[in-house]
């Protein structure tokens, strides 16, 4: 257990180099592009009034030199500040606690969509090699990682909602409802915490849809991927052992193959985490949905340092979290790898 | 195994909840309306700082100021009074001495007095937020002059004043709410003003609707005004939406799960004029795209010509423009004033003319043409149309002249730094209103260095002095004579040509009426029923 506990120390000690590292790069991007933030917020008039103008950038701090605006950057980011958005006008960690709990939820709910019709359709696909599930399943999977994914967005919302009527329209919650009290910001849990019945079941109605939708390309990766593995882990001597000693079919698949086919795919399923988290802008702009995909974007269009740098250091919190969890992962998988 | 029957459990409970969910619709108790915004760009509710493009609708409902178009709101060159009775003004256009209406009460409760106007206006000004100049431009002081009269005294006589206060910024808010959580109209609200994280969600106005409540993201819910001075308002509730997909609004206004879409394009309008489901509500905007020429020799010695820049102006297709590019949602802006406002004439539009464009750049010794580079930001301009689509439109026209322009994108904000820097030859960018009077695009345009001139260098001395002159004086026939001089002047030096002025397509559900676009604050929820 010491070993296990080493080896987390090690991976939160190399995160703070990592994280300081970004709010550099940052920080020096944003510098080099040749514009003024103000100018990004304030109107033209305003501009010409040199009141106003020197008023905003004693409150934004941007009559500091940027080595000094820098480290009282970091200074703050030491203390758990991540500074005032610009744009918005409110703390950053503030706006993070908005719009992310609305991404994870939905993040979640695609990638439960993903593995469970994926990994399914990839074991199938493989286990019937070149008969008609298999055939079916590529045919599935090849829809969902090349169909982008603000026309199936579309395309879902013009066929579920507005043609047959069974699936809600965008945003989270029937405008009717009086959403239920922030508690984790996970509408559902949400809804659940309040035994607010109805909340609850509007918000997972209108989860269908955005997850279907931006569960699709990982569900095809997952398909893929499973597919070949199991595939590859089938053809060798193990298996064959297992077989030969009698076991049934459902077994061998199951519990000896599958096991060891899972270490790829819990590779895809991580790094596509990830990457829903941070790239679902698209879905989050077709079904209306306050994430922190729409804000990142907001943000780096009106130069908001404070809001850009708060959004990457989330994402690259992310990615670390989660190759943490898949190197543990594999681990539990197969007890051959090592923590190190 | 484990994990199966736990994702069977999991698609079991969104099969049921999609079963549910279709039927168990909670039904609305009293009339809601629902509206769709594209880009709710909410920054903030509070009426003094909000300067963005979808707070001011919300203000409207919830804010009132002291005069207001006339017609709810079709017509922008007449005012009316509003929260006040009656004004006048000094015969040299310098002081406004405003009778406020008795006896109309704040959503907190508390009667509206001459010293609410003042804390007002004091705090937009000294909050020396985006807005501010409106207030600290313009007034030099503002006094209550017994309970239910106000006093402004102007920094120099300004004809587009009465304008300048039906902006939502001019909203009179409850002074003893806004003092109460923290708010102040001090010199140095800036620093000391805390009241706006409370005005993000409480509205302290007047207006028909009550803010309840704003979702970032999401929405703002408005609800009925009980106390409302006019007859009370229809809805029991009003819910502004943001929904970022213009064809997912309109399908939700085809299924009446929304009433009033306000962002359709060419394609989006003409689908919902079909499909008989509703109306399609049409207004002209005051924003405006231009291309704009230096007329600097240092910067480009062919534009610095001035024939050669009508020449630009003569080559251009401005039919092409409006029909095709623009699918005809759109006016062609004769000069830089948008049409509707005082002193504007379709009649004055430059046409196209290639032969005399042709003879223009020979006279001053270009008969071949010759070759610019035109920088655009890689953006949608106001109306929806790529600065790319046009760009490229222009360097097809103008190759007919043989003029060649280099097409170079830059993004935006580079774009912007350079453009306002004077370091552009030739661009095209675009322009929107701060208020409805053609003093906001006179000053701006044709007066040595002001904010767009001093991009082009534009100078002529009798311009800016028509502009500054036609900003002071009251007679407004006078003036709308001056502002026609103006643009003709400005066209023929060409330094900005303008191209398009677009329109606004608002769709509107079947059981609803009363929608009237209004250019400065989108519509009033107020006539709506």
């Amino acid at each position: 257990m010491t070993h296990f506990w080493r080896f987390v120390g090690r991976r939160a000690l190399v995160t703070v180099p990592v994280l300081f590292l970004i709010t550099l790069i940052g920080f020096v991007l944003t510098y080099l592009i040749p514009a003024d933030p103000l100018a990004m917020v304030l109107s033209e008039r305003a501009m010409a009034n040199p009141e106003i103008v020197r008023a905003y950038r004693e409150r934004w701090g941007l009559d500091a030199p940027p080595a000094v605006r820098y480290v009282r950057y970091v200074t703050n980011l030491v203390r758990g500040d991540l500074g005032t958005s610009i744009a918005t006008q409110q703390p950053v960690a503030e706006d993070l606690k908005t719009f992310i709990p609305a991404t994870v939820e939905l993040t979640l709910a695609a990638m439960t969509v993903a593995v469970a019709v994926g990994l399914p359709l990839g074991v199938i696909g493989a286990v019937s090699r070149d008969r008609w599930p298999d055939h079916a399943a590529r045919i599935g999977s090849l829809i969902g990682v090349s169909m982008p994914v603000f026309w199936l967005g579309l395309l879902a919302l013009s066929a579920f909602y507005y043609r047959l009527q069974v699936a809600p329209g965008p945003g989270r919650l029937d405008p009717q409802l009086v959403p239920p009290p922030v508690v984790t910001g996970l509408m559902v849990l949400d809804g659940l915490l309040a035994r607010d019945w109805a909340a609850v079941a509007s918000a997972l109605h209108h989860l269908v849809l955005p997850s279907l939708v931006l569960g699709a390309y990982v569900m095809g990766v997952i398909t893929r991927v499973t597919r070949s593995s199991v595939l590859e882990i089938l053809a060798q001597d193990f298996i064959r052992t297992a077989r030969a000693k009698g076991l049934a079919e459902r077994l061998v698949v199951g519990r000896h193959a599958l096991r060891n086919a899972l270490i790829p795919t819990i590779t895809v399923v991580g790094l596509a985490f990830g990457n829903l988290m941070a790239g679902a802008v698209m879905t989050e702009t077709i079904f209306a949905w306050p994430g922190i995909g729409r804000y990142a974007v907001d943000a780096a269009s009106k130069l908001d340092f404070p809001a850009i740098m708060g959004v990457t250091l989330f994402v690259a919190l992310v990615y670390m979290l989660l190759s943490f969890l898949v190197d543990l992962a594999y681990a539990w998988m197969d007890p051959r790898i090592r923590l190190e | 195994m484990g994990v199966r029957r736990l994702l069977g459990t999991i698609l079991l409970v969104m099969a049921t909840a999609l079963v549910l969910g279709a039927s168990g619709q909670a039904a609305p108790t009293g009339r809601v309306l629902v509206a769709a915004i594209a880009k709710m760009d909410i920054r903030t509710l509070d009426p003094h700082r909000q300067y963005e493009i979808s707070p001011p609708q919300i203000m409207r409902a919830a804010y009132e100021t002291l005069v207001t178009p006339a017609d709810q709101g079709r017509n922008l060159t007449k005012l009316e009074p509003l929260l006040a009775e009656s004004y006048t003004v000094s015969p040299d256009g310098k002081v406004y001495t405003f009778k406020l209406r008795r006896g109309v009460r704040f959503h907190t409760g508390g009667t509206m007095t001459a010293d609410d106007v003042v804390f007002s206006y004091r705090r937009l000004g000294n909050l020396k937020d985006n807005p501010a100049w409106l207030f600290s431009d313009h007034v030099a002081k503002i006094e209550a002059v017994d309970a239910s009269t106000v006093r402004f005294t102007l920094t120099e006589p300004n004809a587009a004043f009465l304008s300048i206060l039906t902006s939502p910024n001019f909203a009179v808010v409850d002074s003893r709410a806004v003092r109460a959580h923290n708010g102040t109209d001090a010199a140095n609200a800036d620093k000391a003003d805390k009241a706006t994280d409370w005005l993000d969600q409480n509205s302290a106005g007047t207006g028909p609707y009550i803010l309840r409540r704003w979702t970032r993201g999401v929405e703002v819910v408005l609800e009925r005004n009980p106390n409302y001075w006019r007859p009370a308002p229809p809805f029991a509730r009003i819910v502004v939406r943001d929904i970022p997909d213009p064809s997912t609004q309109l399908e939700q206004v085809e299924r009446g799960d929304v009433h009033i879409a306000q962002s359709l394009d060419a394609d989006l309008t003409a689908r919902f004029r079909r499909s008989g489901k509703g109306r399609v509500v049409e207004g002209s905007t005051l924003d405006m795209t231009y291309l704009a020429m230096t007329t600097n020799v240092q910067i480009s010695s062919a534009l610095a010509e001035r024939k050669v820049r009508q020449a630009v102006a003569a080559a251009l297709d401005y039919e092409g423009i409006i029909r095709g590019l623009m699918r005809g949602a759109a006016l062609q802006i004769p000069s830089i004033i948008p049409l509707g406002l005082l002193g504007t004439d379709p009649a004055l539009a430059p046409k196209r003319d290639l032969q005399r464009a042709r003879q223009l750049l020979a006279e001053v010794g270009y008969p071949n043409g010759f070759s610019v580079k035109m920088v655009y930001p890689t953006r949608v301009l106001v109306g929806g149309l790529p600065a790319e689509t046009l760009a490229t439109k222009l360097q097809a026209d103008l190759a007919q002249i043989g003029v060649q322009l280099q097409l170079e994108p830059r993004e935006t904000v580079a774009w912007r730094a350079d453009y306002r820097g004077g370091k552009l030859a030739i661009t095209i960018a675009d322009w929107t209103p701060d208020f409805a009077d053609p003093h906001g695009w006179a000053i701006p345009f044709a007066v040595k260095g002001a904010s767009a001139a001093r991009r082009v260098y534009y100078d002529n001395p009798k311009a800016g002095a028509l502009a500054a002159e036609a900003g002071k004086i009251t007679d407004p026939a006078k003036r709308a004579q001056m502002y026609l001089e103006l643009q003709r002047i400005l066209i023929a030096d060409a330094a900005f040509v303008g191209l398009i002025q677009p329109k606004v397509n608002i769709a509107v559900g079947g059981n609803v009426s009363g929608v009237v676009y209004n250019p400065v604050y989108f519509l009033d929820y107020y006539y709506v029923k």
